[in-house]
């Protein structure tokens, strides 16, 4: 891709996810902190995990009962607040269609920012019409376009075809950071790396100017 | 009453590796005791019904980037074998007899570096003798223990343990309260071990 540039980090994310949640309430501050555009990529996690033959860590009893713990420490860790919703899990694809046709308006950040924060923190229904024009109008689009648009051939297809190219890109799971266009750092827990590449990447331009 | 971790490990993750290197360093920090513990993987994966990650060959080609990139972070060596994977029952019998003998974490760190520095295949008798040899065991004697049913009997009893107080995966390293699955969760092992 020629307009990529080494200081560009590409979020996957997925609102279904809760370490995508984790990942979302930090990404951008590390970003501002390391001057590095940031590119919000919504891609629907079960999708991808059905393509590429991984079975969903929550069909794993044991996985799951430790994830409950895993998240709440994350978050106490992180200072950032968290419930797990009582719909769980939740069917992301009305939401994460929101969020392509969100970009395509140049909110993605906004619209995805109030999903998250609806479902993980606040536990509404995001998969309801109902919720998704509340959402709507929290990022300021407006919502009978939003409503309009989750249904649109395009979106969908939309949706579907940036899950295919993440998956053909590498990515195998959410979140997923892609610094520079290659560099890839998966998990919420491995953004301790992707703040060292970026810190390495401004070393480097400092030595080489 | 002084705190304690056991860790579980097999010598065929690369991650448990990785938590080998550093289980030590970081218990002694927070004040407190590590019991290292044998456990079978395979036996984890069967019973929860969890499988490898390097099943997914995505999941496999980011694996060995993220592994490089703790290997620099840790300081430590590390070069994916190509005998890959192994089956550890073998040597990880030969870890449960090592410890009979008082020499289970010698042992266990240098079948570490044999495999997962020189590309040794652990899984050969040969070179489980050898490593035997090299910290200062019987390796003959080692090789008829863990063929008997009180060896194998360890094995199955420690990877049940292992599942019984929630593992899945490894390494798992489990307090009195509190239970952490994986070598990126060292430092909340830490704080957890530091804070009550």
């Amino acid at each position: 891709m020629s307009e990529e540039t080494p200081r560009r980090v590409e979020f996957f994310f997925d609102v279904a996810s809760p370490y995508s949640y984790l990942a979302s309430t930090r990404i951008e501050e590390i970003c501002t902190r390391h001057a590095a555009g940031l590119v919000w990529r919504p891609i629907l996690m079960a999708g991808l995990m059905k393509d590429l033959g991984i079975t969903p860590p929550i069909q794993i009893p044991a996985k799951l009962t430790y994830m409950s713990r895993d998240l709440q420490r994350w978050a106490e860790h992180l200072g950032v607040p968290f419930n797990v919703p009582k719909q769980f899990p939740l069917n992301s694809l009305p939401v994460m269609r929101g969020c392509v046709e969100a970009r395509n308006h140049e909110k993605a950040a906004a619209f995805a920012k109030a999903a998250f924060h609806a479902y993980w923190v606040e536990g509404r229904k995001i998969d309801e019409p109902a919720v998704l024009h509340e959402l709507a109008e929290e990022a300021d689009i407006h919502p009978r376009h939003l409503l309009d648009h989750v249904v649109d051939h395009e979106v969908k297809e939309q949706l579907r075809r940036e899950t295919r190219e993440a998956a053909d890109r590498g990515v195998f799971g959410v979140p997923t950071f892609i610094l520079g266009g290659e560099e890839l750092f998966w998990g919420n827990d491995r953004l301790f790396f992707v703040e060292k590449a970026l810190a390495g990447q401004t070393t480097k331009r400092v030595l080489a100017g | 009453m002084s705190k304690s971790v056991d860790f579980y490990f097999d010598l065929a993750s690369p991650y448990a590796y990785m938590a080998s290197t550093k289980i030590d360093e970081v218990c002694e920090r927070a004040g407190a005791k590590v019991n290292w513990k044998p456990f079978l993987l395979g036996g984890v994966f069967k019973a929860t019904g969890n499988e490898m990650p390097a099943r997914i060959p995505a999941k496999a080609a980011y694996m060995q980037k993220d592994l490089r990139n703790w290997a620099d972070y840790y300081k430590v060596e590390f070069n994916f074998p190509g005998h890959f994977p192994i089956n550890s029952v073998k040597p990880m019998r030969a870890c449960i007899a090592a410890g009979k003998e008082g020499k289970l974490r010698e042992f266990a760190r240098k079948m570490y570096d044999a495999y997962w520095v020189h590309g040794k295949k652990i899984d050969d008798p040969a070179v489980i003798e050898e490593v035997a040899a090299d910290v200062g065991l019987d390796g003959k004697k080692l090789l008829e223990q863990i063929e008997t049913d009180e060896v194998k009997d360890e094995l199955k009893k420690l990877t049940g343990e292992a599942i019984e107080r929630g593992a899945f995966g490894a390494p798992f390293m489990a307090t009195d309260r509190h239970i952490f699955w994986g070598n990126d969760r060292l430092p909340l092992l830490e704080h957890v071990l530091r804070n009550g």
